[in-house]
């Protein structure tokens, strides 16, 4: 779980902001709030490497924070106030059958 | 890390890529999307599916392997990605310039692997088992007495008493499953290959045919009982046909647990190894391929 909290109020901030959220979504994230984004990960070392990454284009200004959650622990996350806009997605598996 | 495998053929898709991950839209809607860099295999199987171009190209990019199956429902053609390995013309010199006597010596190591794991898929009872093993001793460098195909006919003949069976590549039923459970392994394999830097077409035996395959055809026999076994253990189950949820449990094959030098990993996994271990063969710094055994 990715959250940032990143400047808009010059041009060339704004363009960070929209670079790095680009980033994240090619690197296998999606958004679960404005400014917090998510990506399950199969084990901790396909953590480890996302994390890398992260790090790798981490925008200048700003404020970006990671927490690694298990499996279990996304599980508990209690979604309160107003309805679900859709399910939340769960992990992925191995196998995928369309 | 074990790669993703996707299947489509319960309803069309059109896939394309955005961000690098493809996605799957349905009535120009995005349904689903995976990260390209985790996706070990695409196997479409419906004939409304459409691609972009995109698309294509970064699973190519990412490794993957994209499988186009025909009106039969069995994988009609692969496509694999160019090699994307820093040693590539190197590892071709080497493959085509592998002395005879290693090859033959590889051949006769994965046809005692064929034979000792089919006597591993039949019933502890039956006679065949004890043939089976005893065949092993008898197969030479190349297999030059095609001790293969002897084994076969016994083998074949034990596999599955209750059913009346005959193994014929165009027929359906339990053929078109197992035609189908081979058809995976084999593009399992051909990606191991290329991503090993080898070419699939120059093979060790499989030589001098009209067939972009060779290797894999090759590597793919210790690994067919593998799927013999599964298929038989479905049909036993009820699956007859080869409906999607049959080809979901054959794909499962590629993430069976196997053990090959004391660990235990996928097979998909250990494929990798195996490869690794074929390319130390042909350069003569290890004489043994290292093959995985399914797990007991």
């Amino acid at each position: 779980m990715a959250m940032f909290d990143l400047p808009t109020d010059t041009k060339q901030a704004r363009k960070e902001y929209a670079l790095f959220r680009k980033k994240l979504l090619e690197d296998g994230f999606y958004r679960m709030q404005y400014s917090i984004y998510l990506r399950p990960c199969a084990s901790k070392e396909n953590a480890e490497v996302h994390l890398r990454r992260l790090r790798a284009f981490l925008p200048p200004e700003g404020e970006v924070a990671v927490l690694s959650i298990t499996d279990k622990q996304y599980e508990r996350m209690e979604f309160m106030l107003g309805k679900l806009r859709e399910c939340r997605p769960g992990m992925p598996n191995q196998l995928e059958l369309f | 890390m074990i790669k993703r495998t996707v299947e489509i053929s319960r309803e069309a898709v059109h896939l394309g890529l955005r961000h690098k991950q493809l996605t799957f839209k349905r009535d120009g809607e995005i349904v689903h999307s995976i990260p390209c860099e985790e996706i070990g295999m695409v196997v479409v199987d419906h004939p409304g599916t459409t691609y972009t171009h995109a698309a294509l190209r970064h699973l190519a990019e990412s490794n993957a392997a994209v499988v186009i199956c025909g009106v039969n429902h069995l994988p009609a053609a692969i496509l694999l990605p160019i090699a994307d390995h820093s040693e590539v013309v190197w590892r071709l010199q080497e493959q085509i310039a592998a002395p005879k006597p290693v090859c033959k010596r590889l051949w006769r190591q994965i046809v005692c692997a064929k034979i000792d794991a089919q006597a591993a898929v039949l019933p502890d009872s039956c006679g065949g088992r004890q043939r089976l093993k005893a065949l092993i001793s008898h197969v030479k460098s190349g297999d030059t007495s095609n001790v293969e195909a002897r084994a076969a006919k016994i083998y074949w003949q034990y596999w599955y008493p209750e059913v009346e069976f005959r193994r014929d590549p165009d027929r359906g039923g339990l053929n078109a499953q197992l035609n189908y459970g081979y058809a995976v392994l084999r593009a399992a394999i051909a990606r191991a290959i290329v991503s090993a830097g080898l070419t699939p077409a120059i093979g060790l035996h499989h030589r001098n045919r009209a067939n972009p395959f060779c290797l894999a055809d090759d590597l793919i026999e210790p690994f067919r009982p593998m799927v013999d076994e599964r298929v038989r253990e479905l049909h036993r189950q009820g699956y007859d046909s080869l409906s999607q949820e049959c080809k979901g449990e054959l794909l499962k094959l590629l993430t069976q647990q196997t053990t090959l030098g004391g660990e235990k990993g996928p097979w998909m996994v250990q494929l990798h190894r195996m490869l690794g271990s074929l390319v130390r063969c042909l350069r003569k710094e290890q004489t043994a391929l290292e093959i995985p055994v399914p797990c007991e």
